[in-house]
């Protein structure tokens, strides 16, 4: 009767045991066999899966901060239709003088305009031309996990540094400090870097991915 | 058992009752595909799509872009879509009244621009939302485009997308008496919902839109897979329609084109407007191109005519005198080849064209040059001599009578009338059927012509009813139509006033003026009778004498033009005697030089200018926040801005100073905005080396 006891409560710790692992959620890293790269790199396959989803449009806020409460504020918006892209943008820059002509209004000036991407080519530019190229077109993230560190990576996000920026972003880039969160479930919800640039200043990029629509309700 | 059965029966009558509720409130079917198939079949028979090859994608789009913006040969003015003589052929409702867009009811013709219960010009597709395609021209004075609308029923859509919704808030058309007339829409959520019988109008409108002003490449022959049409231009119907996906926008619009088939007066209005601009609405004419273009459907082009060898345009030569219109009409070889043809000219300085009309402008000769749309080979032409107006004119006369006026309306309005090819408008009393009663409280009321006379004016006979009041009526006559909306018409030329009796008096009319107008000033009623204009030869031997005078273009140039006919004797710039002259020599155009006190500094020296500027550039900052540094400096440039020449003689070393901490400020503005643009242009373009 004891032994019985005792064998069942034994049962009864290590479900207990199970079950809390279980309601943490996700993988961790304590779960995976050591050494075994190949089920993380996996994971990170499916996010380069997510990133290479259709998404009938995808905003991106570009946030550049200088010292303490002087921002710049720059939003993208990337619609996909086919092989067209359009993106709409609204851009603020600081404004320079011109010698001793006007006073200025406004010590920034905000640009706004729509520039077309068709075929891989500049179609059109209307209002501000910010020069955009054509690669704006192809959204270029990478996942590999040489390429973080401190990754913290379940079924539904994904947080790191970045100790690779330029080939996590597929473009050069000098900055220092990049931080990365991804959220997503079957396909991506949001992007969200930061990082130091080169002159100091803290920059902050924010995509978020919208899914192709099936109800033509616009509600 | 018994207990459970009588249960479980009482469950199921419940259910049988519940689900026949449900299917009681349940809507009307949308009609099958099928039944939507008959009510979308094509309503135009003519013409006008003989060139169009293509059955689907954008291919279609591409050859519906080009026929309807290359036919479209008049551009209507945001003033146009208010003009009556326009609106009312194109948005009649019935007893003189307009139509009302949204609301489907009598609209009230009187033009307020905002006041409750009188009509606007409401852009179906919203000029904030054209991406700044269009504001009051092109697309915002297209006639296709432009709607009369209530003016808090405009309001009321502000510039709200269209979309889709249950429930909302109920958009009614109000009268001036804030009586509820009829629904006009609903608004939900910042979205702006027509009613079902407009939902295919605005869909229609949308797409002409979107065809007609986007900038497209020439892709004919290429087709996105399914053979849909993909975006390629600068407008998306996103823009307008509140989904928030390309393809949903389409999916609605398509849906509204089907539940709310082409109706008459869609028919009717297209054909007005065809009149006037040379174009048409393609999705009026073929509804079944949206399917075609932007779903699955596709459509078979005409049936090949016997091939087009030759066409003829008649008359070959004709003479028109300058500030009149000649009709040329196409003949085609064999004869069941198609007519469709594009129009150009010559020299537009002498004649322009539009549909086969001809507009006489100054004299010359052009030719007129007729392509066929189906075999661009195959061309025709004219020559068309534009004579002085007073010589060539047309001989003959034509009769204003009560009968005129068909539609009478029951209050003081503006009326349109037709005769003898002329037309015109009068602002009248309708109340009394075919009275063709004036009579004037606060305005004048006139009748006046629209379109030219066809030769020049030699006489107007007025004629008052018979046992009516002889009354007063003055004669204008000018060489330019009289298209105001309010107030009275003044010409050009005063022909006298005189008592109209029953036996009629008889203006003799001098000059070569083609246009006219009957005014009546007097407060009560008078009747009149018939109104007889004759026209023609040289207008009692007097020639066109110019009348130059200068008219400034703009800010640099002005022109030498004749105020009656329109000759242009010359384009040149502004001419002033040195910078600081304000005046133009030859037009008298008075210009701004800067600002402050005037050019040269004439104010008096006394000192505070200067030391105001010194102070201001000793409080320049010169480190830390950018906006205090941004500041600081604009407060020196105003200073500086408000010296005069001698003070600025005079401020030289701070002059220097203030340029040497702009030129730091312009350096940190650099680095910044490299920053931005470094950031942006990572964020854009990770995943391309050309980022």
């Amino acid at each position: 009767m004891k032994k019985s006891v005792l064998i069942l409560a034994t049962v009864c710790f290590a479900a207990v045991c199970l079950s809390a692992c279980n309601l943490t959620g996700g993988k961790k890293k304590e779960d995976k066999t050591p050494g075994d790269q190949t089920v993380v790199q996996d994971e990170y396959d499916a996010l380069n899966e997510m990133v290479g989803m259709e998404y009938s449009r995808i905003v991106l806020t570009v946030t550049d901060t200088f010292g303490e409460d002087l921002t710049l504020t720059s939003v993208y918006e990337i619609g996909y239709s086919g092989d067209c892209v359009t993106i709409d943008y609204t851009v603020e820059r600081f404004t320079g003088f011109d010698g001793t002509e006007d006073v200025l209004p406004d010590p920034v000036t905000t640009l706004t305009g729509r520039t077309v991407i068709l075929d891989g080519e500049i179609f059109s530019v209307t209002g501000d031309d910010v020069g955009i190229t054509p690669s704006a077109a192809t959204l270029g993230f990478t996942f590999k996990e040489e390429y973080f560190e401190n990754a913290d990576l379940n079924e539904v996000y994904l947080k790191a540094d970045v100790k690779d920026p330029s080939a996590f972003l597929g473009t050069q880039i000098s900055c220092t400090e990049m931080k990365l969160t991804v959220t997503f479930f079957d396909a991506l919800n949001d992007i969200n870097l930061s990082y130091v640039s080169e002159n100091g200043n803290s920059v902050s990029l924010r995509y978020v991915f919208y899914p192709v629509e099936t109800d033509a309700s616009g509600s | 058992m018994q207990k459970v059965f009588n249960k479980f029966s009482a469950f199921l009558l419940s259910v049988v009752m519940l689900f026949g509720l449900v299917s009681v409130s349940v809507p009307a079917a949308e009609p099958s595909v099928a039944e939507a198939a008959e009510v979308m079949e094509t309503a135009y028979t003519g013409s006008y799509y003989d060139g169009i090859t293509a059955t689907e994608g954008n291919e279609l789009l591409g050859q519906v872009h080009d026929l309807i913006t290359t036919t479209h040969t008049k551009y209507t003015s945001y003033d146009d879509c208010k003009n009556p003589t326009y609106v009312k052929k194109t948005d009649p409702g019935t007893g003189g009244a307009l139509m009302e867009f949204y609301a489907r009811a009598n609209l009230s013709s009187s033009w307020q621009g905002g006041a409750s219960g009188t009509w606007n010009r409401e852009h179906v597709w919203c000029q904030s939302h054209s991406n700044g395609l269009w504001g009051t021209s092109g697309g915002g004075g297209d006639l296709h485009h432009i709607r009369p609308t209530e003016s808090r029923v405009n309001s009321s859509r502000s510039n709200n997308k269209y979309g889709e919704f249950s429930g909302g808030n109920t958009v009614w058309y109000k009268d001036a008496s804030n009586t509820q007339i009829a629904i006009a829409g609903y608004t939900s959520g910042g979205k702006f919902m027509p009613k079902d019988e407009v939902k295919g109008d605005v869909a229609r409108i949308v797409m002409y839109v979107y065809t007609h002003y986007n900038t497209f490449r020439n892709v004919y022959g290429s087709t996105n897979g399914s053979g849909r049409s993909s975006c390629f231009g600068n407008l998306k119907f996103t823009d307008i329609m509140a989904p928030t996906s390309e393809s949903a926008a389409i999916t609605l619009l398509l849906k509204w084109n089907e539940s709310d088939p082409v109706d008459q007066s869609e028919i009717t209005r297209n054909e007005e407007v065809y009149k006037i601009q040379g174009n048409r609405n393609p999705f009026i004419d073929h509804p079944e191109y949206a399917e075609a273009i932007w779903g699955d459907g596709t459509v078979t082009p005409p049936t090949p005519s016997d091939e087009l060898t030759a066409l003829t345009l008649t008359p070959a030569t004709v003479s028109v005198p300058v500030g009149q219109s000649r009709a040329l009409t196409v003949t085609a070889t064999p004869s069941n080849a198609s007519r469709a043809v594009t129009w150009e000219t010559s020299d537009a300085t002498v004649a322009t064209v539009a549909d086969g009309v001809v507009t006489a402008r100054n004299e010359g000769t052009a030719t007129i040059t007729a392509t066929s749309a189906v075999k661009p080979s195959v061309k025709a032409t004219a020559t068309v001599h534009v004579t002085k107006s007073s010589v060539g004119g047309e001989e003959g006369s034509f009769t204003i009578t009560r009968s005129t006026f068909a539609s009478p309306s029951a209050s003081y309005d503006f009326q349109s009338w037709s005769a003898g090819g002329v037309e015109g408008i009068a602002y009248i009393y309708g109340g009394n059927k075919d009275a063709m009663q004036f009579n004037s409280s606060k305005t004048e009321h006139y009748l006046a012509t629209t379109t030219p006379v066809p030769g020049a004016i030699k006489s107007v006979t007025v004629k008052i009813q018979e046992g009516k009041d002889d009354k007063e009526w003055a004669l204008y006559t000018s060489s330019s139509p009289y298209d105001e909306m309010s107030g009275n018409p003044s010409g050009e030329h005063e022909c006298g006033t005189q008592t109209v009796t029953e036996e009629g008096v008889t203006w003799t009319v001098e000059g070569s003026d083609c246009y006219f107008a009957l005014v009546y000033a007097d407060s009560s009623a008078t009747y009149l009778d018939s109104i007889v204009v004759e026209y023609g030869g040289d207008g009692s031997g007097s020639e066109h004498v110019h009348h130059y005078e200068y008219q400034s273009l703009d800010d640099t140039y002005h022109v030498y033009t004749c105020t009656e006919c329109g000759d242009v004797q010359t384009r040149e710039p502004h001419e002033y005697s040195d910078e600081n002259d304000t005046t133009c020599d030859k037009c008298g155009y008075e210009r701004t030089i800067g600002g402050g006190e005037g050019p040269g500094g004439d104010t008096p020296d006394d000192g505070k200018n200067l030391a105001a500027f010194h102070s201001a550039v000793a409080s320049i900052v010169t480190e830390g926040s950018l906006p205090a540094r941004f500041a600081s400096i604009n407060k020196a440039l105003e200073a500086y801005q408000a010296l005069s020449e001698s003070e600025k003689s005079l401020a030289e070393e701070d002059l220097e100073v203030l340029l040497a901490e702009i030129a730091l400020y312009n350096e940190t503005v650099r680095d910044y905005n490299a920053d931005a643009e470094q950031a942006d242009r990572a964020a854009l373009h990770g995943g391309s080396e050309d980022g």
